[in-house]
């Protein structure tokens, strides 16, 4: 007999009516098993977003996605004839080499389930890790995935987040920004800080409370250096910076305050006396 | 705070809004503001244990156009332009608009301009330890605004201080305040509460300080 024959008969003993029968309804669980938990993890996102924050409906489907997707597996298997007590057996064997060969990407799965645990952010958080800074889409089981502000995709893994110093710009709902004014040693600092003051108050989405202050910084090489510091919700943030930059660059023209930039006093000997000028020709 | 009306400045471009209506009849409803207002009166006071005080305080209204008394708002513009504050902890709190004014006695007769409506409230004073008030907040999108055919009044509110370690009382009052005329409810609340509640409502002077660091 040719080895191509004894191939095809030993093809025909495996295809008993009892076998062909388990390979589709094994076939039919991951046809409809696999969509039907996509769509299944999709509808109770949706369903959460109506009563939940965006961090937790997404947290809820991917569990409701992981867990029916490990049943039509789990499903697939009981249909092709494995036993599970057997499986979890094997398990322990495979999950040694297994976990040997992907060391970095279960680091990353239990880095995830730290984060989730830990909740220093959430989906739609504005974040800063490593130099970047952008705004949570989604926490992944092996990364984060961030949309920076220029409208770029980072992935980053979630080991390297467990790792770094991570800062969550918007965790709190108010913030303070801080504008650095420098001004002329000649004027009156009582009159620029009160002056900077009404701009502040003046300013509608500047919160009155916590209130504005300002910060006599130091005398700088040319200039005295204040700081302004007010508060604004996050939203207004960016709005409130730009406004108050302009506006104190408007009233100090107006009120003829004067914003030194660096400059150099020549000295020619003498404490008081110009700089003497002689004609060549 | 000074507001002038100048009919040569024009709106700026971004303000105007276009509305296309089918044949509908619009109106022009005054409402309350849609954020708490938080009030500094003009001197703060302070009020010892078991002691009580009516006072009245007047508050800008908003303006709201609708089609029908059903309908959400097409418009909802404030009257004057109000600053904000922000009223709780640097964690946690509410955003809420600003108002500087001046408290007058609940009997005497109120002193509002008409963009304005008038709360009479009663603070009484149950815990043990002196209320020292620098600034209150008012939950006006809680309230409801009334109309005596001379001027607006909203729902009048009873604040029960209880100390400092506990939220104060707000009851709102079914009746109208004495020096008050005959009224009738105007708008409803833009969010609904229960009669009474509780919450933050007196702030003392330097609670949030600018710094973001308390000193002691």
């Amino acid at each position: 007999m040719s080895s191509a024959n004894l191939a095809a008969g030993q093809i025909q003993a495996f295809l008993t009516g009892q076998t062909v029968s388990s390979l589709l309804r094994a076939l039919l669980w991951l046809v409809a098993g696999i969509p039907a938990s996509v769509l299944l993890s999709r509808y109770v996102r949706k369903q959460l977003l109506l009563k939940y924050t965006q961090h937790q409906a997404l947290l809820a489907s991917r569990a409701v996605l992981y867990l029916s997707l490990g049943f039509v597996v789990v499903s697939v298997l009981d249909e092709l004839g494995f036993k599970l007590s057997h499986l979890l057996g094997a398990a322990g064997i495979v999950g040694v080499a297994v976990g040997f060969a992907s060391q970095t990407s279960i680091s990353n799965v239990i880095s995830g389930l730290f984060l989730i645990a830990e909740r220093s952010f959430e989906v739609d958080d504005v974040v800063s890790v490593n130099g970047i800074t952008g705004q949570v889409l989604s926490i992944d089981m092996l990364s984060v995935k961030i949309r920076t502000f220029d409208n770029k995709f980072v992935r980053i893994p979630n080991e390297t987040i467990i790792k770094s110093e991570l800062t969550n710009i918007t965790r709190f709902p108010i913030r303070r920004l801080e504008i650095d004014v420098g001004v002329a040693y000649k004027e009156d600092i009582g009159r620029v800080r009160d002056l900077l003051l009404e701009i502040a108050r003046n300013q509608p989405q500047c919160l009155n409370e916590p209130e504005p202050t300002v910060v006599l910084k130091g005398f700088g090489s040319s200039s005295v250096d204040l700081q302004l510091l007010v508060w604004a919700t996050k939203a207004d943030y960016l709005r409130v910076k730009n406004a108050l930059t302009e506006e104190i660059k408007r009233r100090f023209d107006e009120e003829g305050i004067e914003i030194p930039f660096p400059h150099v006093s020549l000295y020619a000997g003498s404490a008081t006396d110009p700089i003497p000028i002689r004609m060549v020709s | 705070m000074a507001h002038s009306y100048d009919e040569d400045v024009q709106p700026p471009e971004d303000s105007w809004v276009r509305l296309w209506l089918d044949d509908a009849q619009v109106s022009l409803v005054p409402a309350l503001p849609d954020l708490p207002v938080v009030v500094r009166p003009e001197q703060p006071f302070r009020l010892p244990p078991g002691h009580a005080v009516e006072l009245t305080v007047a508050l800008p209204l908003w303006v709201q156009m609708r089609t029908d008394d059903s309908s959400p708002a097409l418009l909802d513009l404030a009257t004057v332009s109000l600053s904000k504050s922000w009223f709780g902890s640097f964690t946690d709190g509410v955003l809420a608009y600003w108002v500087h004014s001046d408290l007058q006695h609940g009997d005497a007769p109120p002193n509002a301009l008409p963009h304005q409506a008038v709360l009479w409230f009663r603070v009484s004073n149950t815990a043990r330890e002196i209320l020292e008030v620098d600034h209150f907040t008012i939950p006006a999108p809680n309230l409801s605004l009334y109309s005596d055919g001379q001027r607006f009044w909203l729902e009048p509110l009873t604040l029960t201080y209880r100390g400092s370690r506990l939220h104060t009382q707000i009851q709102r009052r079914k009746r109208p305040p004495r020096v008050a005329g005959r009224v009738t409810e105007t708008t409803p609340p833009r969010e609904s509460s229960a009669r009474t509640f509780v919450g933050r409502v007196f702030g003392r002077r330097g609670e949030l300080p600018g710094l973001g660091v308390r000193f002691r």
